[in-house]
């Protein structure tokens, strides 16, 4: 489904000439208001990108600066290699040719949806723009075009204010790319959805996005959303640039701790490293309280020294549920990288277990594990039958792929 | 509780009626003289009048409102208010101050054009509140989306944020002719013949309450067409709200050259509104016109607040007593008494005394022969004359204000409010008290306000209605400028001009509180 990229990573980032956009160290403030510092981003040819991060983390004025809406403070903005956004100047926001999407879809309440598609067309059709010339045949046919695309044909000539807001975001798809501008930015453009329409629609605009091979920036803080949808993902808080790769890398190798927190991990605590050589294999551990477990050691930086206070970061589908062993053949430590915990709560989801654990070994905090369906049915076979009763010992380890370390910032945690 | 509703409206509507006794109930020849001579003149002439007018109130009050909401430029805030500041004036002595000052360079300046230039000025407020109102409210993401669809700003304001504030600036633009096709002062002194002098020179110049009445009814009809307009316009207005609102006010800035030209374009209607006829008016006051201040004209002055102060009181009163009765009340009968105000809001001050004065005389005749019958004494003109028949008229014309006001007020209450009031043990009275009246206290202050100036400015109606030997401050100014003596004018005139400063105050507060 995807077309096939190079898929430009943050350091390399290629021919910067050919690039459809290219943010460079850009800043901005309102007043005394830091709303982005030094950020850089750059969108490819035909790429998808999401803009991934909090409420106020800057996205949205990211994507005014890009527009040409507002000018930037430092750093540059360049389309298609040509600067439009610089210190000393900002081309307007007509002569971009960049299309936008907003929130709450901006339909022009006093022209039909059809008027409202050709709208963009109509100013660069003519030399009298602001009387709004008569149309050409073939900007009315590219118009009825979009709207049939997007299943609107038949609401052409209703006013646009009388359309749902599911239809409402299909014109403003529309409306955007008529005059086939070079980026698309959209600005949270299913968030004002209900959710039952909402995948439905993310997936129609995304084959129509790909369909026109416009670059294009969706603006979310929904992070299923980005992974969902886009080619890479920038997460962004408080104005700076936490992670920029692919949806893949930030599930996976998350830069810094925000991002993998906003990914919605929920085992957070602290841990000191602790390089033990333990049956001659290099393996590198982190110890918290008499609790010790294995990492990952590609993701450990080398410059870390024994005893360095880590951040550490478990998903919940990381944390790994074993039967408790018979008593008698459990060993007083536990065995590596396990321990022992009370399951003091289970939600079932559905086709996952939603497990609150309060831990016995040195961690202070309780844990929340994802257990597959199916794995928590085989520990405990009484569960469907509601004869299993809470809390129940069982053995914890976690699974190294799910456990993120970053040294310790301290303010961050 | 339908009962008051229909009460107030049968008040509302007696003049009305009266007018359409007094026009056709007795053969009268000097309407057709009228028709055949000077009816199309008077038409005319207020045809050109509200032609001329139009265009200079729509676009100075318009493309201010555009500056303001939207731009940033020098002095933009303190300009934002000052532009209401014209509301202050009224017409005729901004016709009195200019003639007297200027009619030495421009011998020819009592003329149709210049008073159209005047109105222009002194109207332009009522187009520049309710746009700008508009422009704030409409979601600047509209804007915004023409420009990323190409618009350059200036082709975005015409496509875009004027069509969206059409509706607004039609609802101005009515309020606006309504005020020019109802006004008596400005014409009658720049000697233009239009239908409101020409009501009065039927009835006082060719004795004939017949023509009168019956211009005085095409007068009103005019004013109807006008209301209805403004009332659909206003309607409309509603279907292009409800846009998100502007995240940051986002405001370009126009600097340098650009800048200064908003500026002095925005200070047009300003100066020549009111700093400047004040500062004419000062300097007369100051240099000869103190010495007309004496005791009678305090005792005036003081005449003249107190019967504002009373028909005040009685509009508020009445206004209150209909929003609170027609709120509850549901049914024709509810809403044609809130109608029925708003139509008093739009009668010429001459149709209204005209149509006033019949009733009050046949309740006179009606009550003083009923008196005599029983007591044998003749109790003379009770209402007729009097302060109380005035109080009457201004309560028919202004009425609708204090009404307009109350029924926002009481809108907020909400049923839900109410509602837990009563659970919570309150009596209805006891409600009233402790909901309503709180939360209906800044409108009704409001209200009390806008009442208040309005009457202290009104000069048609008063004149004609007045009890003898009872000047206001307005007919007194009226009765020295039309003999050409501004200077024993000018402390009355400035006085009125002060006095309506209050109200732009209110408004300002008005639409703060609303943004």
């Amino acid at each position: 489904m995807t077309q096939s990229l190079p898929s430009l990573h943050a350091h390399s980032p290629g021919a910067p000439g050919r690039l459809p956009l290219n943010v460079s160290g850009v800043s901005h403030a309102y007043g005394d208001v830091r709303t982005l510092s030094g950020v850089s981003l750059h969108v490819a040819q035909g790429e998808v990108v999401a803009l991934l991060g909090p409420s106020g983390c800057g996205k949205s004025t990211l994507l005014r600066l890009v527009c040409g809406l507002e000018p930037v403070h430092e750093g540059e903005i360049a389309l298609e290699g040509s600067v439009v956004s610089s210190r000393k100047f900002t081309l307007p926001p007509e002569q971009r040719g960049v299309g936008l999407v907003f929130q709450d879809f901006a339909l022009f309440p006093h022209l039909s949806v059809l008027e409202n598609v050709l709208f963009g067309l109509e100013t660069r059709a003519h030399a009298f723009r602001w009387l709004g010339a008569p149309v050409s045949k073939s900007a009315r046919e590219r118009a009825m075009a979009l709207l049939a695309r997007v299943g609107l044909e038949s609401r052409a000539e209703s006013p646009a204010h009388a359309l749902s807001g599911g239809q409402q975001q299909r014109v403003a798809l529309a409306r955007a790319l008529a005059p086939e501008p070079r980026l698309l930015l959209l600005d949270e453009p299913f968030s004002g959805l209900d959710s039952a329409l909402r995948e439905s629609v993310r997936s129609e605009t995304l084959e129509v996005l790909r369909e026109s091979g416009c670059a294009a920036i969706i603006v979310t803080h929904d992070p299923e959303e980005a992974m969902a949808i886009a080619d890479r993902v920038v997460v962004l808080n408080e104005g700076k640039v936490e992670h920029d790769g692919t949806p893949t890398s930030l599930y996976f190798s998350p830069r810094t701790a925000f991002a993998a927190r906003f990914l919605g991990a929920l085992n957070v605590f602290e841990a000191h490293l602790e390089r033990s050589p333990s049956a001659g294999d290099d393996s590198v551990r982190a110890r918290v309280g008499n609790f010790s477990f294995l990492l990952d050691a590609s993701r450990v930086a080398e410059s870390l020294g024994a005893g360095a206070r880590l951040d550490v970061i478990v998903r919940p589908e990381g944390v790994l549920l074993e039967p408790q062993p018979p008593e008698g053949l459990f060993s007083k430590a536990p065995s590596q990288g396990r321990f022992l915990a009370q399951a003091r709560s289970a939600r079932w989801l559905g086709h996952e277990v939603l497990v609150t654990l309060d831990p016995l070994g040195g961690l202070s905090r309780p844990l929340t594990a994802r257990v597959a369906g199916s794995h928590w049915r085989q520990l405990f076979p009484k569960w469907s039958e509601g004869l299993q009763s809470l809390p129940v010992p069982v053995q914890v380890r976690f699974e190294p792929g799910a456990v993120h370390v970053f040294a310790s910032a301290l303010a961050e945690v | 509780m339908t009962l008051v509703p229909v009460l107030l409206l049968l008040l509302f509507l007696v003049p009305v009626g009266s007018l359409f006794v007094q026009g056709f109930a007795l053969p009268d020849d000097t309407f057709t003289h009228l028709w055949n001579t000077v009816l199309g003149g008077y038409v005319a002439s207020t045809l050109s009048l509200v032609a001329l007018v139009l265009p200079g109130v729509l676009v100075l009050g318009s493309v201010s409102a555009w500056l303001v909401a939207r731009h940033d430029f020098p002095l933009r805030k303190s300009l934002s208010w000052m532009l209401l500041l014209p509301f202050a004036s009224p017409p005729y002595i901004l016709a009195y101050v200019y003639t007297d000052a200027f009619q030495g360079v421009f011998p020819d300046i009592r003329s149709l054009p210049v008073a159209a230039a005047l109105f222009a000025v002194v109207l332009s407020p009522y187009v520049y509140l309710l746009a700008r109102a508009t422009f704030l409210e409409q979601s600047s993401r509209l804007v915004d989306a023409a420009r990323v669809l190409g618009c350059s700003s200036l082709a975005a304001f015409f496509r875009v944020a004027l069509p969206l504030a059409r509706p607004s600036l039609v609802a101005g633009a009515a309020m606006a002719t309504m005020e020019v096709v109802a006004d008596f002062g400005t014409v009658e002194y720049f000697a233009i013949d239009t239908m409101s002098t020409g009501v009065y020179r039927t009835w006082f110049a060719l004795g004939s309450k017949a023509g009168a009445a019956r211009l005085a009814l095409i007068l009103l009809a005019c004013a109807f067409v006008l209301l209805g307009i403004e009332k659909a316009a206003r309607r409309r207005a509603r279907y292009f709200q409800g846009g998100h609102a502007t995240a940051r006010s986002e405001r370009t800035k126009l600097s340098g050259t650009k800048g200064w030209l908003a500026t002095a374009f925005c200070a047009l209607p300003v100066v020549f509104g009111f700093a400047l006829p004040t500062a004419l008016l000062s300097f007369r006051v100051a240099t000869e016109g103190w010495r007309a201040v004496d005791a009678s004209f305090g005792t005036m002055a003081l005449r003249s607040f107190s019967l504002a102060l009373v028909a005040g009181c009685v509009c508020c009163g009445a206004g209150a007593l209909l929003a609170w009765s027609s709120r509850n009340a549901r049914g024709f009968l509810a809403r044609a008494g809130v109608n029925a105000a708003s139509l008093g809001y739009a009668m010429p001050g001459a149709v209204l005394a005209v149509g006033v004065l019949f009733p009050l005389g046949a309740a006179d005749a009606l009550v003083g022969d009923a008196w005599q019958a029983v007591t044998g004494v003749d109790p003379g003109l009770l209402l007729s004359g009097t302060a109380g028949g005035l109080v009457y008229a201004y309560a028919v014309r202004f009425g609708a204000i204090p009404l307009q006001s109350f029924q926002a007020a009481l809108g907020r209450v909400t049923p839900s409010l109410e509602g837990t009031a009563r659970v919570l043990g309150a009596t209805p009275l006891r409600t009233f008290l402790r909901v309503h009246l709180p939360l209906t206290r800044a409108s009704a202050a409001a209200a009390l306000v806008l009442v208040f100036v309005d009457v202290v400015k009104e000069l048609p109606a008063t004149l004609l209605l007045r009890p003898f030997d009872f000047d206001t401050l307005a007919v007194h100014t009226y009765h020295l400028a039309s003999d050409e003596r501004l200077t024993a004018a000018s402390p009355a005139a400035l006085l009125i001009m002060v006095v309506g400063i209050l109200p732009v105050i209110v408004l300002q507060k008005l639409s703060q509180g609303r943004n």
